[in-house]
């Protein structure tokens, strides 16, 4: 347990040695934008002075390694910086947001492992048979449909035939949480369907692999049946690859949800960050970039975390 | 004689059908091991030893079936048992031991848990005392600190360790049959050596019959009792370890016998029995082994060879055997 310590420790400090790269790398995408947000906001008529001005308000004036540092000690204290758009803090506007993110990637993941777990364990128990086969016509149909078209399927089918929600009706979670969990669990299917079916592929082809080893052989030597020596032997050896796949699909998650955000009409930080980018609104595309690096970067590093204390093999001191 | 043999295969068939053809693995073996006896089933690499194991047990890999014969165990046919009964076969009554410790445990289960398991499946023990069991019986294989052995997992044991640990949980039932398939060709000399010594104590110990698989016929001299020399999916010969070190007949066996390193051969060249066992895809000789033989003769080539009892306890497949009269072991 101590070593696994010791490992997150290490691990946490690449994390944030990461996160502050990508943070250098985001500002200088940023800058490298054509654009200029004070023209965009003033118009082109605008005097000199108003235009210098507004440049100082917002510390455009500074240097550009100024700017950075400005930012990210800024960021470290939880100032996210002002929105140039909205004139309020970018951290206000993220953390009203980001809870509906955040519950959509969460819902989506849950929902993708609730159905490729029992069906990957099926398709490769059963591995020829029709099922097998319907499975993995019915994964490879979600993975190839666009997310957008099955959106809008979904809306039609739950929404309009079944009428289990009502499509653009968006109930926010501070007013009445069952209806806004009901709301969001169709655009959670929508975004689960290929994850589930990634998941589903790769627990499958897991199990099969794990199933030719010799420790299930010595499983069944010892009076296990095989569906005995699969669930306690093979499947926990086969969820270990799993488990970094989970790291990446949170991260995915929480950056993929923005087109499932427009079509279903939720407030999530998609349009507030398609938003930000088409304005210009430096301050707040930046922030949210950054935000959405740090989850990402902090689920894979959860996850090598998760296979350090599943298996006692592995080691990665680095 | 029926009563003292504890498992009888007869005219036993494994092989694969692909594409419309059969291919033979192992064709239509017989063959005994009596209570408490060690029979060492030897030959190279792809003669049909491990399938013959994997078929007792009822562990043949996809695609490689039981083609005809039965397998008694104790009167009873275990070819055909459902599998659910087989199982509970498995690990109470036969027990096995395979070739590489490392991969046959399961790595991500504690050493404790993986042993006392193979007490649990069988008799609804409660826990604790399955573990007490556990660690008594990997005392008794010879591991020392079985206690903190128990929290261990199985990277942080040698070969040799987990190789005890896997005969610990082979005899933990205490079954009436042990299936050790190769158990120590993947150790070195030295642990070779004390494994085989476990194993001969156990046999001893608790009267457990076993089945030895081998390629090492210096192994098989010293450790079992009586010996199937196998070839190409064909028992070739059969009998007494000491019948046949005396009077090997089979050209195959004398020529294994001739490839073991001896005291007084040192400085020498070693023999070895040229040419290769053909693949189960290939076609056969009606004599398998005459391709290779050096006393092949136009008759090895047309008709099977005859399996011809050279006494009570020492038969060989073999046109050459015929010459061979009643043979006095006890002049030789």
């Amino acid at each position: 347990m101590k070593k696994v310590a010791i490992y997150a420790a290490r691990r946490l400090a690449t994390a944030a040695f990461t996160v502050l790269l990508v943070s250098l790398l985001i500002f200088i995408a940023f800058n490298l934008v054509p654009g200029d947000p004070v023209r965009l906001i003033l118009g082109t008529e605008a005097s000199e002075e108003r235009v210098a001005a507004l440049r100082a308000l917002l510390g455009l004036d500074k240097s550009l390694p100024m700017q950075y540092l400005g930012w990210i000690s800024g960021m470290l204290h939880g100032d996210f910086g002002t929105s140039i758009k909205y004139q309020r803090p970018v951290a206000e506007l993220i953390g009203q947001r980001v809870p509906v993110t955040v519950t959509l990637a969460a819902f989506s993941l849950v929902l993708a492992f609730a159905f490729a777990i029992p069906l990957g364990i099926l398709s490769a128990r059963k591995k020829g048979s029709i099922s097998d086969k319907a499975i993995s016509f019915g994964s490879m149909l979600s993975i190839s449909i666009p997310g957008f078209c099955l959106g809008i399927f979904v809306i039609w089918l739950f929404g309009l035939k079944l009428r289990l929600f009502m499509p653009g009706g968006y109930v926010s979670y501070r007013t009445n949480i069952p209806g806004y969990l009901n709301y969001m669990l169709f655009p959670a299917i929508v975004m689960a369907l290929p994850n589930a079916a990634v998941a589903l592929n790769y627990l499958r082809s897991s199990i099969l692999e794990e199933l030719k080893r010799n420790y299930v052989k010595t499983a069944l030597s010892k009076g296990h049946t095989l569906k005995g020596a699969l669930y306690k032997h093979v499947l926990k050896n086969a969820f270990v690859p799993l488990i970094s796949l989970v790291g990446m699909m949170a991260a995915s998650a929480f950056g993929g949800s923005i087109i499932i955000e427009q079509v279903f009409g939720i407030p999530g930080i998609g349009a507030l960050l398609i938003g930000a980018i088409t304005s210009r609104d430096f301050p707040m595309a930046q922030s949210m970039a950054a935000c959405i690096s740090v989850i990402v970067v902090g689920s894979n590093s959860a996850a090598d975390i998760a296979i350090q204390i599943i298996d006692p093999r592995i080691k990665l001191y680095k | 004689m029926s009563s003292s043999k504890l498992l009888w295969a007869s005219s036993l068939s494994i092989g694969i059908d692909r594409d419309g053809s059969y291919y033979p693995a192992v064709d239509g073996i017989d063959f005994y091991i009596g209570k408490g006896e060690i029979l060492g089933l030897v030959g190279e690499s792809g003669c049909g030893k491990s399938m013959t194991a994997l078929a007792i047990t009822g562990l043949l890999p996809d695609g490689v079936a039981i083609k005809k014969g039965s397998v008694l165990f104790e009167g009873e046919n275990l070819i055909g048992m459902p599998e659910k009964e087989m199982a509970r076969l498995r690990g109470r009554a036969i027990s096995m031991v395979f070739q590489e410790p490392m991969s046959s445990l399961n790595p991500l289960m504690k050493i404790g848990k993986q042993v006392s398991e193979a007490v649990r499946l069988h008799d609804p023990k409660p826990k604790r005392e399955a573990e007490r069991l556990a660690e008594a019986v990997l005392g008794k294989v010879g591991l020392q600190n079985p206690k903190v052995l128990m929290q261990c997992y199985p990277h942080q044991l040698s070969g040799g360790m987990q190789q005890r640990v896997m005969i610990a949980m082979a005899i933990i039932s205490n079954p009436k049959l042990m299936i050790a398939d190769e158990p120590t060709t993947a150790l070195d000399v030295t642990m070779q050596a004390q494994i085989l010594d476990l194993l001969k104590s156990i046999n001893q110990e608790y009267g457990m019959a076993m089945l030895f698989i081998s390629h090492d016929l210096g192994v098989v001299s010293r450790f079992c009792d009586r010996m199937a020399v196998m070839y190409a999916g064909k028992i070739v010969e059969e009998g007494t370890v000491s019948n046949i070190f005396k009077h090997p007949v089979h050209e195959y066996t004398r020529g294994l016998l001739e490839s073991i390193p001896r005291a007084d051969s040192r400085g020498k060249t070693l023999a070895s029995v040229k040419g290769r066992v053909p693949n189960i895809f290939e076609k056969r000789m009606p004599c398998a082994f005459a391709p290779r033989c050096q006393k092949v003769q136009d008759r090895c080539l047309k008709c099977d060879p005859p399996n011809i009892a050279l006494s009570q306890n020492h038969t060989a497949r073999c046109i050459l055997a015929e010459n061979e009269s009643e043979i006095n072991y006890a002049s030789i």
